[in-house]
């Protein structure tokens, strides 16, 4: 199997395939490359039962099936959100040919610049920072990417989510708690990015003295890239090995890849951030 | 008698990439990175498969012994061959 073309608007394609409608999940699906008790996936569908046992079912083309647990009413009583913005819309980029970074992004002069780390990284509250800054939001945690041709990437709809003390650091407001994440808060940025942009960075977050950056350049590239991608074993493991050198290649090719160290300091927050606006800005 | 180095062209997909040549080998996904001196005679491969010939356009461009560049290319030649980008005849 090769990696699927996506035609259209990569934006409408993974509105149209987040559609959910409340129904039966089924038990398992047929021919799985990947099945442990929280997700089972073929090429085609996959089947995702979160901690509060609330069950995704998706097939290319149908759109999301939901069944709530017992004795529960409404989704918000769930953690259905959480994951719906999380493995499930990475899992459902994966299978219709679009490709999901561990990433949160803002919008730089027409392009997208992405950040990346471990979650507890910054990569969120360092993307909300920066559309404080005046800097429009692309995504927060997963960055979806059409990669036919360019790398481009899209801006998506998920709602930020920051704890208190990011909230507090950006001056962003929390838009409602996030069930079963104590501390942790949906926000919206005021200013979006709109359609897809170009994605030309890709920055590695790590924690250091001061905000310093350090360019990474060939084959070093390609050895980091893999911690980059969101749910990466569902690329690995569609079995066809060559289409994922391939996109390998091209992206590491076409975006430039740093390092980037900075304080995790509340005193110093606001002037680091000032710096990495700067850095960032570099075309 | 000839030492001849060809080029096993179905074994990797590469791309050049900020100044290196990086090709991933298709079967394993290990990757390898050309640059430099092994990336210009990986390039020369394209003319040419006698190493013999090679090692000779090497001392007269690079300026350096035949036992210096024969020791040189007999490492890089055993590392691309290893990885299997390419294989002698």
């Amino acid at each position: 199997m090769s990696v699927q073309e996506v035609s259209h608007d990569p934006a409408v394609l993974m509105k149209r395939e987040m559609r959910v409608r409340l129904g039966i999940v089924p038990d398992k699906i047929a021919d799985a490359f990947f099945d442990d008790q929280a997700l089972a996936i073929s090429k085609t569908e996959f089947i995702f039962v979160t901690l509060e046992d609330v069950r995704f079912h998706y097939r290319v083309g149908q759109g999301l099936t939901v069944q709530l647990p017992e004795g529960t009413d409404s989704l918000t009583e769930t953690d259905f959100e959480l994951f719906l913005w999380g493995t499930v819309f990475g899992a459902i980029a994966w299978l219709n040919g679009l490709v999901p970074l561990h990433a949160s992004a803002v919008e730089v002069n027409g392009r997208a610049v992405a950040f990346t780390a471990d979650s507890g990284g910054g990569k969120s509250t360092l993307a909300a920072g920066l559309a404080r800054l005046g800097l429009p939001h692309v995504c927060d945690d997963t960055l979806v990417l059409a990669t036919a041709g360019s790398i481009m990437a899209m801006p998506d709809g998920k709602p930020l989510k920051l704890w208190d003390d990011a909230l507090l650091l950006t001056g962003m407001e929390a838009e409602r708690p996030i069930q079963s994440m104590p501390g942790k808060h949906y926000a919206n940025a005021a200013l979006k990015a709109g359609g897809t942009l170009p994605l030309t960075d890709l920055y590695f977050l790590e924690r250091g003295e001061s905000v310093e950056v350090e360019q990474i350049t060939g084959a070093r590239k390609l050895a980091m890239l893999p911690e980059a991608l969101y749910r990466n074993f569902v690329h690995a493991a569609r079995g066809d090995r060559s289409a994922h050198e391939q996109f390998l290649l091209g992206f590491c090719s076409q975006v430039r890849f740093w390092k980037l160290r900075r304080p995790f300091d509340s005193r110093t927050f606001s002037a680091d951030l000032l710096k990495v606006k700067d850095i960032i800005a570099t075309p | 008698m000839a030492r001849l180095l060809r080029k096993v062209e179905s074994s990797n997909c590469a791309t050049e990439m900020d100044g290196e040549l990086v090709m991933i080998h298709v079967d394993t996904g290990k990757f390898f990175s050309l640059k430099g001196v092994g990336l210009d005679i990986w390039q020369r491969l394209d003319a040419q498969s006698d190493l013999d010939a090679i090692c000779d356009e090497l001392c007269r461009d690079y300026g350096i012994s035949a036992d210096e560049c024969s020791k040189a290319v007999d490492t890089f030649v055993s590392q691309l061959t290893a990885a299997g980008f390419a294989e002698l005849a």
